[in-house]
């Protein structure tokens, strides 16, 4: 996997929780939760965008490949508001695999 | 015609720029396709450059939203922290862009031109140019220029001898040069580029994303006033913004630059077919004909979206 593939993966999840954002009251306790949520994540992602790192390296070869075991997992179940603590839990497994990402390429941002 | 128009494309060299320095007349199918791979390609690296011109735009909306939305402290330092490339950095990516787009002029104009002095004015106005982008790489610094620089300065200097050629009136030095140099660095300098065009698409991606949601919490607000006047425009605005985001997904400049390298490839396919058929000329004006439709469409979206 390259580091474009990880910044699509994680894009691609960032827009699956704005759909279940937008499909919550804005005053809804869940949204300000996916809220947090979403900008802890397209924080990874700014992260791993400005880094300059070596994408070939097997240390981010297996990150990346956990990142996407998690992906492949959680895929089209966040933007479904029908079971929030399911959703939720599922964001944070996924944000913890990009956070350890980012810990990897670390020194460079 | 459609014989002479055979005979002289099996006698002549595929690239009507070689027929030209063999002194063959120029077989006027290849006009078309040429001048084609010209347009598109401008019409291509445009939309990149509205990509890399606004990345650090995006970068700072996505921060000042974001921080609007939870609601937290604004600070113009946090905001000067989130730009991603120096206006330096964004100006040499620019310019090679530029360079890419008169270089494919320039070969549009081999095709098209009865006019070798003229060509080679230009070719050496293009080495010039080339001249003040590689000293304008080279002062690049931090570690987000690393890519690009260790790509340009590979590749610069082989578009340069081609340019070079042209210059000292060696016409058929710099065809064969063109053909067989000078597609695989113009491939590479756009891969390059490519690179910074999908990371800027990607972040895009997000700030639009959450552009979404803007109208849809407005009409989720003005639903306690029941204001049917009010929920009318916010629904018009939410049809809005689920078009625009429609018309952005279109808009994917990686699309076009993969779709030039094509092109490119297919131009050096055909220019080294020995004896080429109508069959490979056919491919040839496929492959430009699907990179031209690529380039319209993105160009189309990238217009729609940014109004430029």
């Amino acid at each position: 996997m390259t580091r474009l593939d990880v910044l699509q993966i994680i894009g691609d999840v960032i827009t699956e929780i704005d759909v279940a954002r937008g499909s919550l009251m804005p005053d809804d306790p869940d949204r300000h939760r996916l809220d947090d949520l979403r900008i802890l994540l397209d924080d990874k992602q700014r992260k791993l965008s400005q880094a300059v790192f070596n994408d070939n390296s097997q240390a981010f070869q297996n990150a990346a490949n956990n990142l996407k075991a998690v992906n492949d997992e959680i895929s089209g179940t966040i933007s479904s508001v029908d079971n929030m603590i399911t959703t939720l839990a599922n964001i944070t497994r996924f944000l913890n695999a990009a956070a350890s990402l980012v810990s990897l390429v670390g020194s460079f941002v | 015609m459609e014989s002479k128009r055979t005979r002289c494309a099996a006698t002549c060299s595929l690239v009507l720029i070689f027929s030209l320095a063999l002194g063959c007349a120029h077989p006027s199918a290849y006009k078309a396709p040429v001048g084609k791979f010209r347009d598109a390609s401008a019409v291509v690296i445009e939309s990149a450059k509205t990509y890399l011109t606004e990345l650090n735009k995006t970068e700072r909306d996505i921060f000042i939203q974001g921080q609007a939305s939870r609601p937290a402290q604004m600070k113009l330092a946090d905001i000067e922290e989130h730009q991603v490339f120096s206006k330096e950095a964004i100006a040499a990516r620019l310019n090679a862009l530029d360079t890419l787009a008169n270089y494919t002029d320039l070969l549009n104009q081999l095709a098209n031109s009865d006019s070798p002095d003229q060509l080679k004015t230009k070719a050496a106005d293009l080495q010039t140019a080339l001249t003040g982008l590689s000293g304008q790489v080279s002062k690049l610094t931090g570690t987000d220029n690393t890519q690009f620089k260790s790509v340009a300065g590979r590749v610069l200097p082989v578009i340069g001898d081609v340019l070079q050629a042209f210059a000292e009136k060696k016409i058929e030095d710099a065809l064969k040069k063109a053909i067989d140099t000078g597609a695989a660095p113009v491939n590479e300098l756009i891969q390059a580029i490519e690179v910074d065009i999908s990371v800027a698409f990607e972040r895009k991606k997000n700030e639009f994303s959450q552009l979404r949601l803007v109208p849809i919490d407005q009409y989720n607000e003005d639903l306690k006033g029941a204001d049917r006047a009010k929920l009318q425009a916010d629904a018009n605005a939410i049809s809005a913004a689920e078009d625009r985001w429609d018309s952005f997904l279109n808009a994917n400049p990686k699309d076009g630059l993969e779709a030039m390298k094509r092109a490119n490839d297919a131009l050096v396919k055909l220019a080294r077919t020995p004896k080429p058929k109508i069959t490979d000329f056919a491919s040839f004006v496929d492959t430009v004909e699907s990179f031209a439709a690529i380039a319209n469409r993105v160009g189309n979206a990238v217009h729609e979206l940014t109004g430029k």
